[in-house]
């Protein structure tokens, strides 16, 4: 304590000139890393809600951020006209025909907004001109005039893949001529297919993780965690495994002639037939998200992993209940067609996938 | 009966407007003395020192700890929530919010309350029963310039100090326990962080610990003067320090974060 | 009402706390030079009159007259002035606990002469802790010193001002033999030096020999006065009583 004293003009001063050296270099390398005193442009941007939107959500091209929104209102139109601000060294990167992509994260309700450069990149968009998002009509006819695009080609392939797959899970559209067995054997197929199928999505990430150009996958380099994101998706392919696998033993079930005593003790199917139907339904909306997934993946790069967290659950349930079919006493019968059919397959697939 | 309710309610009435007067007549003093301190300052300065050394340097390890177990904390609790949810960025922003604007200078402020704030009451209430103030009062210097300045300056620098070490420290420990979620290098955490931290985050942080201090070293020397002349009554002022300081401190952080982000 | 050569003059002073009068319209006059001591028993007043005189305490009513300056309505500068020229010793030497013995020392002299060069002060504050055998004590703190050691310091903190009126609350209570003849021979050094001593006791003893004059003082007013001889013949028991008188 004597030391204390003694030196206590001495400890003082460097205690509090080492927290204000510390708070004087925090707030240079905030106006240095913000860009505080750096050239701004201001652009306009139009979007259909102001959902997750702030006066401080990043402008980010290829997952870098470029700007910032300053301001926000609602117009006439009831859409949501909103300024925002690029610094200097990225203001070439405002083209003409470019489109604004926002994302909203379902948890933090905060918004990513992705611009999506329009074609040309010597049009440069002067200042003050307007960038729309693609969720108005002028955005919407930025995309299916093929001037930007929206999402990176290797979960577009892989998402041509599922809406095949699908499509093939719902052609049998027709109640009565939909037997059970014909929609197993078309699980069965499917289960094939999605074996395929994840084989692919497995080597294609496998490339992705071993990927060093800087010019490649650059969509993918804007996630948090590459290795994190593979690893849960190959988890994920091995659990669709599982499922399918499930649903082969199933098929072979329903040949088990058991169950014919079952169908001639149930003939209207109202004790039995019924509940594995809705069983089945739900393998069918099990799949259905799983589809969703796939096309809500695509969209929201920045959110993937997370994603595909929800997609893990999706596919769990999917799991369980084929186990519930395959462990149902029941199932040694006859099951009539779906009662309904929800999957369009064809609506699950976004447009502008190659 | 009821004139009896109507009498006492009327008795603590009279009592707390003059307990505020008395209050604001201190308070008065105070910054008028507050104002002169440079005149004083060849007497007072051993004791402003001391209050920095006391309040500040000598409570640092105790609140770096502190801060780097809320940062790794919030982390946790943030990655627990979040789970996998693309988090990444979220997580800056949670520190940013929960440290910097908020718990650095509210936290810093309750450790100063129970550490220094019931010294500072104490001590003066002891001062008080020894004679010491009379002592001053003999030789001429002003109890409130000698005693009260230098140590509600004290608190103020120190809080204020302790703050960015706080910050500092509670940001570090978020890194660390990041760093098991989301292996990251530390610069370029830091970097990440500077994206989300505004000016006004820190300018808010350290308005509130300025402010902070100013309630926290007034309320604790006004109650520590208060003793009358027993030694009974120094740990009672010191508990009537502690609750009104915490309880100055939170209506202060509400009224302040609104004039920041509110208003 | 005035007197010549009055160096402190307190006129029809009051003061009363908690509805208890404790000083009652006391008139009382201290020539320049005088060792007066104020006899009493416990709780007569004689401390408060001596805060009161010392600027401790402020009267209810009344006026006190220092060097011809009325104290009431000062300027800061006239009020630091007299507060200079006034010290107090406390019962129990009321040094600043959290201040080494050479802080609390050194605090009147910063305060009141703050142009004086460190290295003098020093010199003045070893000067008198040598006379009084305290220099081991200097970097002490007030809870590692004795009474006597205490009550020194507080001595010479109220000397080293160079008062022109001292105030001494019970001067030799807790004081041993050689601190109480070391403190009487200060005294007797200070009338000398035509410093006015006004001493607060509950016995006269070793003061007799020097002191002009003698207050009894009892319930807050001046029971009787004189030079000690004058009070030694008086008839009034408590004086007798506090006299040591049979």
């Amino acid at each position: 304590m004597k030391f204390k004293f003694k030196y206590t003009n001495k400890i003082v001063g460097v205690f509090m000139l080492v927290a204000l050296g510390l708070l004087i270099g925090s707030l240079i390398l905030i106006t240095i890393q913000q860009k505080v005193f750096v050239k701004k442009y201001v652009f306009k941007a139009r979007f259909l809600d102001a959902e997750g939107l702030s006066t401080s959500t990043p402008i980010r091209f290829k997952g870098y951020e470029i700007g910032r929104i300053t301001q926000f209102r609602l117009n006439e139109e009831n859409t949501i006209d909103a300024d925002f601000t690029v610094v200097e060294e990225y203001r070439t990167k405002i083209v003409e025909n470019s489109g604004l992509n926002k994302a909203k994260n379902p948890i933090s309700g905060t918004s990513t907004i992705e611009l999506l450069q329009g074609p040309d990149p010597q049009k440069i968009l002067p200042e003050g001109g307007l960038i729309p998002s693609i969720d108005i009509p002028e955005g919407r006819r930025l995309l299916d005039e093929g001037l930007v695009i929206k999402t990176g080609d290797v979960i577009s392939s892989m998402l041509v893949n599922t809406d095949r797959l699908l499509e093939n899970l719902n052609r049998d559209n027709n109640e009565k001529s939909g037997a059970l067995f014909r929609a197993l054997v078309n699980l069965a197929d499917a289960s094939e297919k999605l074996d395929k199928t994840m084989d692919q999505i497995s080597v294609t990430f496998d490339k992705f993780n071993k990927d060093e150009n800087p010019q490649d996958g650059a969509i993918f380099r804007a996630l948090t965690n590459m290795a994190d994101l593979t690893e849960q998706l190959q988890t994920t392919t091995a659990l669709i495994n599982k499922s399918l696998i499930k649903s082969d033993t199933l098929m072979s079930a329903y040949a088990n002639p058991n169950g014919l005593v079952v169908k001639l003790a149930d003939p209207k199917g109202e004790n039995f037939i019924k509940p594995i139907n809705e069983t089945l339904k739900n393998l069918n909306y099990s799949l259905t998200e799983m589809g969703k997934l796939l096309v809500f993946l695509n969209e929201q790069q920045p959110e993937l992993s997370g994603v595909i967290s929800e997609g893990k659950q999706t596919l769990s349930t999917a799991q369980k209940t084929l186990e519930g079919i395959n462990n149902n006493p029941l199932i040694r019968g006859g099951i009539q067609s779906e009662a309904e059919k929800e999957i369009q397959g064809s609506k699950l697939r976004p447009k502008h996938t190659k | 009966m009821p004139a009896r309710i109507a009498e006492s309610i009327g008795d603590n009435l009279l009592e707390k407007a003059a307990g505020t007067r008395e209050f604001l007549q201190f308070f008065g003093e105070a910054i008028r003395q507050m104002f002169l301190f440079s005149r004083q300052s060849q007497v007072a300065t051993l004791v402003l020192m001391r209050q920095i050394l006391f309040t500040g340097f000598e409570a640092l390890t105790l609140i770096s700890l502190i801060a780097a177990a809320i940062g790794g904390i919030i982390i946790i609790e943030g990655h627990l929530m979040l789970g996998d949810f693309g988090s990444g960025q979220l997580l800056y922003v949670i520190l940013v919010t929960v440290i910097v604007r908020e718990l650095s200078s509210l936290l810093v402020a309750f450790i100063i309350i129970a550490r220094s704030g019931t010294a500072i009451s104490t001590e003066l209430g002891n001062m008080v029963v020894n004679h010491e103030i009379e002592a001053l009062q003999s030789i001429g210097i002003s109890p409130i310039s000698y005693l009260v300045v230098p140590r509600v300056f004290g608190v103020v620098a120190a809080m204020f100090t302790l703050t960015i070490y706080f910050t500092v420290a509670g940001l570090l420990g978020g890194w660390a326990v990041s760093y098991f979620f989301f292996p990251i290098g530390l610069e370029d955490f830091f970097f990440r962080l500077l994206n989300e931290l505004a000016v006004v985050d820190i300018f808010s942080s350290f308005t509130k610990s300025i402010v902070f201090g100013f309630a926290v070293g007034t309320i604790a020397c006004y109650q520590g003067m208060k003793v009358a002349f027993a030694t009974t009554e120094v740990p009672q002022r010191t508990i009537k320090s502690v609750v009104q300081s915490l309880t100055w401190v939170i209506i202060l952080d509400i009224l302040i974060t609104m004039v920041f982000y509110v208003l | 009402m005035s007197f010549d050569n009055s160096h402190l003059f307190l006129e029809n002073i009051t003061f009363s706390h908690n509805g208890r009068a404790l000083i009652q319209d006391l008139t009382l006059n201290f020539e320049k030079g005088s060792f007066s001591v104020i006899l009493g028993g416990s709780g007569s007043g004689k401390t408060i009159l001596l805060k009161i005189i010392g600027g401790i305490l402020f009267p209810d009513d009344g006026r006190i007259v220092l060097d011809e300056i009325d104290t009431e309505n000062l300027t800061e500068a006239e009020e630091k002035q007299l507060r200079q020229k006034t010290s107090f010793v406390f019962q129990d030497g009321a040094l600043l606990s959290n201040l080494t013995v050479r802080e609390n020392l050194m605090l009147p002299l910063d305060f009141h002469f703050p142009g004086i060069p460190k290295s003098d002060k020093m010199e003045a504050i070893s000067g008198y802790l040598n006379r009084y055998s305290l220099s081991d004590i200097m970097e002490k703190r007030p809870a590692e010193l004795s009474q006597a050691q205490k009550k020194l310091s507080g001595f010479i903190r109220a000397l080293l001002t160079r008062p022109e009126i001292l105030l001494i609350d019970e001067p030799l209570a807790s004081v041993d033999p050689t601190s109480s003849r070391l403190l009487i021979q200060e005294l007797v050094k200070q009338k000398s030096q035509k410093t006015t001593i006004i001493v607060g006791a509950q016995s006269l003893d070793r003061f007799e020999k020097w002191c002009d004059r003698v207050l009894i003082f009892q319930n807050g007013k001046v029971l009787e006065e004189g030079s000690p001889e004058q009070v030694r013949k008086s008839e009034n028991p408590l004086t007798k009583e506090l006299l040591h008188i049979d």
